[in-house]
């Protein structure tokens, strides 16, 4: 983009695409340069280990993740690509309304590598944007859209879309991160949060964010995840294997994994997230 | 039906329509293929059914023509093999194979 001042994240990014055999528009590095000085702008960048807005012109772009560490300099977190587990380049689209990841049917999802044990208790956040509602209903009323969980020790570090009936099956777009995301599901649920009739994030973890705006927390007993399994996105590993049971079927826009977000800092990435989707002509939430 | 008996290309909206089901001996080859031939970029990992077969969303089969993300994979396979050994299941009855799901975690 000659003339054009870019982010060392977008420069970095633009590269990383190419050498994964991908391409680049110009409206989207316009788009994604944008997003990256917005999150300088609110002082974010380091709260970020990883983050995908799944864009790029083939499904081979959109596997390169934007932010794969805290800084340029940083050592990666997780995988350099994201590992495509049983997507077709058919379940990408780049823009429109239905814009991103589309699972379809379950047993689709990423692999980031990026390890649950890094963080620490009180530490981190998992987020994602859901762009479409879940096609049908779990019989157990759970699936998971990204994170971990260990059946030995009920450890669990993810979040999921546990819904009480068929009516709740809105799109959302939602950012969870706060001030404890690490604890154990024997601490209960957020099952009264969200209201009837729209899509809510269920989460076992103190806080919840969704569209910027915190929909409630908790402070109960929080422990690390101290297992070396790596986070995948559209359902959970457990015990260190990739769940497709309760893997999500919906169109996922973006994710990311870093460090924990407090109310202003969620507001300001859903602020960026916003900006960006109008940009890309994206659905906002 | 057999593997063998569909016409390729596939479109996309037909692969949705059906799985495809194998042993897991066949898997393991296949997983080797991809070891040798694929890249993270395409990972088919199939679902074990109830009567211990795999089976994946035949819309992998997409991907198989040149430029897509498993062609080097499909051009290194023995094809002949691939065509008997894999059977074509309508969707819906594949997935009515499937485990319960799991409980609440």
């Amino acid at each position: 983009m000659p003339g054009d001042y870019l982010h060392p994240d977008t420069v970095s990014w633009i590269a990383r695409v190419a050498a994964n055999g991908g391409s680049v528009s110009r409206s989207t590095v316009l788009a994604v340069n944008s997003f990256c000085n917005d999150i300088d702008l609110y002082g974010l960048r380091r709260r970020f280990y990883r983050l995908n807005l799944l864009c790029g012109s083939s499904l081979q772009s959109a596997l390169v993740p934007l932010f794969v560490s805290e800084s340029a300099n940083a050592t990666n977190r997780g995988f350099a690509t994201d590992t495509n587990v049983s997507f077709v380049s058919a379940d990408y689209a780049e823009t429109g309304a239905s814009a991103g990841l589309n699972a379809r049917v379950q047993g689709k999802y990423l692999d980031t590598g990026v390890l649950g044990n890094i963080f620490e208790p009180f530490g981190a956040h998992l987020a994602c944007g859901m762009v479409t509602p879940e096609i049908s209903n779990n019989t157990n009323g759970f699936r998971c859209m990204i994170g971990l969980y260990r059946s030995s020790t009920t450890i669990a570090f993810q979040l999921d879309n546990r819904r009480g009936n068929a009516n709740l099956r809105n799109a959302i777009c939602g950012i969870v991160g706060g001030a404890s995301p690490i604890e154990r599901t024997a601490g209960g649920t957020f099952t009264a949060l969200g209201g009837a009739g729209v899509g809510y994030f269920i989460a076992s973890w103190p806080s919840l964010y969704k569209n910027g705006v915190e929909l409630g927390s908790r402070s109960t007993l929080c422990e690390k995840y101290s297992h070396a399994d790596t986070i995948t996105v559209w359902t959970q590993k457990v015990d260190g294997v990739a769940n497709s049971g309760v893997s999500t079927v919906a169109t996922l826009g973006w994710y990311s994994i870093g460090l924990n977000l407090d109310a202003a800092q969620a507001g300001a990435f859903d602020d960026a997230l916003r900006k960006f989707a109008v940009r890309m002509q994206r659905r906002l939430p | 039906v057999k593997l063998r008996d569909l016409e390729f290309p596939v479109s996309i909206d037909t692969a949705r329509q059906y799985a495809l089901v194998f042993t897991s001996a066949l898997a393991q080859r296949l997983a080797a293929l991809h070891a040798l031939h694929g890249s993270p970029n395409c990972v088919p990992m199939p679902r074990t059914l109830t009567d211990g077969r795999l089976m994946l969303c035949a819309d992998v089969l997409t991907e198989v023509e040149p430029g897509g993300l498993l062609h080097a994979m499909w051009a290194a396979a023995d094809q002949q093999v691939l065509g008997q050994a894999v059977e074509v299941m309508a969707w819906a009855d594949a997935v009515a194979l499937l485990p319960p799901e799991p409980p609440l975690a």
